[in-house]
């Protein structure tokens, strides 16, 4: 080596030493850096996952499990359970949580295990060889589905000592995957209140290992009882929160006004419900809960993998108080009541798939999402109408949780969780940064130390704007960058929810950055279709339309200091080719006329909220 | 090859020593010749078991009469079904008893545990699967497409020459590409953090790149890179002490599964198979 060639190593290695300070103040440098990162990471992941543990997923025929779960979601070849598929995530994950059903918590797989005890009865027998059909509703599967639905509760089956063993067993398979500063294990479980097909389900996550058993609905099916098992656990040190989902399915009880047995919600519920429920999932397979069209008449983008059935029963659910967007303001016109806001959530999304495997990837879709009813092409491009009152291609692709948390540890993920520094997606792992404050500079999002200096100056997503300064109007920054294994960005937009003069739930939506150079109509708001590059028949499409990145910072034009409001960031990726599309083309099926053939994948932060001082 | 190692022969030794001890030891409980059908007390009291088991309390005597009518009657239709043979040829059946003998072959693995020489070789064949990952340290400068269009790969490679030529100047590089939102410096990334951040293609790329020096440019799902990869440093050699339980693990899959598969095809060999499938039509699958 002579000396010129050494002379260069150290200008450059000076060079990396000080894009290395550089990249600091940014935030996000390389993930696997020890230390942990003040300006915080992001982290994917999924919140809503069900194995061959959760009694439903047993039902349809899925056998994959905890393992299978966790190694799918690392990025390992794991093979689907129903059919031998080999299959492999793109993307692996940073974090996630395997959420079975509370009830019968792990008792399926042991009753037709041959080596276990639990095998030997003759409803065990009946199970693993079953004489009668399927159908027969006294058939061994359909007792213990039944037995769920109306909360009665096989005895045998729900005696502490075994839930408490089997629960044991899934700590230990997850602890064996944590591996702290790379991949999270997430300890949860998933309370299934479903009174008479409404859907009142929760996920209850832990910091720690969790309690010594879970809360099922056979405890109870009443969210107040839940709350009370959530604060009697964190009193012994256990602490936890729990995600509400499928508002959508609800039948208008999720963000209702009411109490869940009657009468306004007053202010010891309202402050419970918020204690214990810091975000709420936007999207999973079954739909997204973000907003409907009869509500949100004039976004565009509202009618989006929409799913209004209620789950098994078929019937139409009631719409009003199921849709996130609404319920965040009908939170604020509740603690005006009551002075504490019930629904102050911030965001996740999951893919409550019951097939042992998350499916975020709308391109690498392999396994359907509920054992045998969709584990084949053919079966989940079915024209037939399911028990749920619509197609199986109607169930999504979806969704993932981000979080911005400093490093990838059980504790600091729960932690930005609880702290709502969340966002959801569509499936697709766009990386979106969302600050409110009163006095960013304009060109905020183009400092080299945007980051930081939003830290000092604001909020991220998820909290309270500060105190109101000379300011007249807060000031958000938002940026955002595309996933490489997906479509570009088409636009950012800042979605406003107040309380309107007539004291009723309102919503305006401005577009802060739009791709490709388009502007906003400054009559109608409105910005021109980003376009479609979508080829159908071969289900590809070209990034030369949308932006790899984009960013805004923006002043709330319409801001009325009197008035509470609510504020949060959708991003919009360019159309690209639905699951279902990708299905067809690849068997050489003709598209479902059901559903839409391409998607706009998008992600939705949580909010920033602000309200007048007193 | 040690021959009680043989799974088949296994097999046939376990299901005589089975048949063994049903044939010793199981009561009669009918007669085909009489038609007598004798439910004996001990079965009587399996019945009480199972129905405490199942709802915490004894029977009533109403209740254990209508269980023993129900068994009463499964026997005589299942005698009258064997008799009449049909069991012959019922799809459910034949399922039912082919996953039985599945059940069988898939247990006889618990009972050849393997030697440490056994899992050793497994080891040294696999040694790819137990190794960490190589940390690599790289910076990379970004060119926009959505700013530069088609002249982005252009400009890359200008910039590129200009780093190579400027050896005594300390650059900025940020001066050179365009505003990128994460970071310009990467710091001991495993393969997988690179796939997280750029995506596959630009992962495999920089793996392979030779470390020491301005290289590019590169695509990914987000434009062009040009990348200086810093250094690499390798995983250390995997220790089979360490990972012995993984090993044991992995062992137990593969093997299972390959004496499934054996003793599927030892089966099958006795038997000479014709398939006349004519001129069935079939549909053309892409995939």
């Amino acid at each position: 080596m002579n000396s010129s060639t050494l002379g260069l190593i150290s200008i450059v290695s000076a060079l990396l030493l000080s894009t290395s300070c550089f990249a600091d103040s940014l935030g996000e440098p390389g993930r696997s850096v020890a230390k942990a990162n003040p300006l915080k990471n992001v982290y994917f992941g999924e919140e809503h996952l069900h194995t061959q543990a959760s009694p439903d997923s047993f039902a349809v025929g899925n056998r994959g499990t905890w393992d299978d779960a966790y190694n799918y979601a690392k990025g390992k070849e794991v093979k689907l359970s129903t059919t031998g598929m080999k299959m492999k995530k793109k993307t692996p994950y940073d974090f996630v949580s395997i959420t079975d059903h509370a009830e019968y918590f792990g008792v399926m797989p042991r009753l037709i295990d041959p080596e276990d005890a639990l095998s030997k009865s003759s409803f065990a027998q009946e199970l693993a060889h079953p004489t009668k059909k399927p159908s027969d509703p006294t058939s061994a599967i359909n007792t213990i589905l039944g037995s769920i639905i109306t909360s009665t509760a096989m005895p045998e089956y729900v005696k502490p000592k075994l839930i408490q063993e089997n629960w044991a067993k899934y700590v230990k398979v997850a602890n064996k995957h944590n591996n702290p500063g790379k991949f999270t294990t997430l300890i949860g479980f998933e309370w299934t209140s479903i009174p008479n097909g409404r859907n009142m389900h929760r996920n209850v996550f832990w910091r720690g290992n969790g309690p010594k058993a879970p809360f099922s609905a056979f405890d109870s099916i009443f969210p107040e009882d839940l709350w009370t098992y959530q604060e009697v656990q964190r009193n012994e040190g256990h602490e936890n929160l729990a995600i509400p989902h499928n508002g959508n399915v609800s039948d208008g009880w999720m963000y209702a006004k009411n109490k869940f047995l009657g009468g306004p919600i007053d202010a010891r519920y309202a402050k419970r419900q918020a204690r214990n429920e810091p975000l709420t999932e936007i999207i999973q397979v079954k739909g997204a809960s973000e907003t409907h069209p009869i509500f949100s008449p004039n976004d565009e983008f509202a009618d989006f993998e929409l799913f209004t059935n209620m789950i098994n029963v078929g019937m139409p659910s009631q719409l009003k108080y199921g849709y996130i967007r609404q319920g965040l303001v009908e939170g604020m016109i509740i603690e005006n009541e009551t002075g504490y806001n019930p629904y102050k959530y911030g965001i996740a999304a999951g893919s409550d798939s019951h097939s042992a495997h998350s499916n975020n990837e709308e391109f690498n879709m392999p396994g359907g999402a509920h054992g045998k009813l969709d584990d084949t092409v053919k079966k989940r491009l079915d024209p037939a109408v399911t028990a749920s009152g619509d197609v199986n291609a109607a169930v999504g692709s979806s969704g993932v949780t981000a979080v911005w948390a400093p490093e990838n540890t059980r504790e600091a993920i729960f932690d930005a969780m609880k702290a709502k520094e969340t966002y959801g997606t569509s499936g697709t792992m766009i990386r979106l940064r969302f600050f409110g404050g009163w006095d960013f500079p304009k060109n905020l999002v183009d400092d080299k130390n945007f980051v930081k200096m939003a830290y000092a100056n604001g909020v991220p997503m998820g909290q309270d704007l500060p105190k109101k300064g000379s300011a007249k109007a807060p000031t958000f920054a938002v940026w955002a960058l595309k996933d490489p294994e997906s479509g570009n960005l088409d636009r950012i937009q800042i979605i406003k929810g107040f309380i309107n003069k007539w004291g009723r739930a309102d919503e305006k939506i401005y577009n802060v950055a739009l791709s490709d150079n388009r502007k906003v109509d400054p009559k109608t708001g409105k910005a021109p279709a980003v376009g479609n590059s979508v080829n159908l028949k071969t289900a590809t499409y070209t990034n030369d339309i949308g932006d790899t990145q984009l960013s805004a910072v923006w002043t709330d034009p319409d801001f009325n200091a009197e008035q509470k409001a609510v504020y949060y960031v959708r991003v919009l990726e360019i159309p690209t080719p639905r699951w279902s599309t990708y299905d067809a083309v690849r068997n050489n099926l003709p598209l479902s006329a059901h559903v839409p053939s391409t998607i706009q994948e998008r992600a939705w932060s949580s909010p920033i909220w602000y309200a007048p001082s007193k | 090859m040690n021959l009680l190692r043989e799974p088949l022969l296994q097999f046939f030794i376990l299901g005589g020593l089975i048949y063994l001890a049903y044939a010793t030891v199981a009561p009669e409980t009918q007669e085909d010749k009489s038609q007598s059908l004798i439910v004996n007390a001990a079965k009587v009291q399996w019945m009480q078991e199972s129905w405490k088991k199942r709802w915490n309390r004894l029977p009533t005597r109403r209740e254990l009469d209508g269980l023993i009518a129900q068994y009463v009657k499964e026997r005589v239709l299942y005698n009258e079904a064997i008799k009449m043979g049909l069991d012959k040829d019922d799809t459910l059946i034949r399922r039912q008893l082919a996953k039985k003998v599945e059940f069988l072959a898939k247990d006889l693995v618990v009972y050849i545990p393997p030697n440490d020489e056994e899992l050793q070789n497994y080891f040294q064949t696999h040694k790819e699967d137990y190794k960490g990952e190589a940390l690599y340290s790289f910076t990379q400068i970004f060119f926009d497409p959505d700013k530069r269009g088609r002249d982005t790969l252009e400009d890359a490679k200008k910039s590129k020459e200009q780093l190579l030529q400027s050896n005594s100047i300390l650059q900025d590089t940020s001066k050179l590409g365009d505003v990128f939102m994460t970071d310009s410096y990467f710091e001991a990334n495993t393969p997988l953090d690179i796939r997280k951040n750029f995506g596959s293609g630009f992962m495999q790329t920089v793996i392979a790149l030779e470390p020491g020096k301005w290289q590019g440019p590169i695509l990914s799902g987000f434009g062009v890179h040009l990348v200086y990869l810093k250094e690499i440093i390798s995983a250390p050699e995997p220790e089979f002490e360490k990972v012995k339980e993984n090993v044991l693990q992995d062992w137990t899959r593969f093997k299972q599964e390959q004496i499934n598969q054996e003793f599927y095809q030892k089966l099958k060999d006795n038997y000479v198979i014709i398939i006349e499938d004519g001129n069935v039509s079939v549909l053309d699958q892409a995939s």
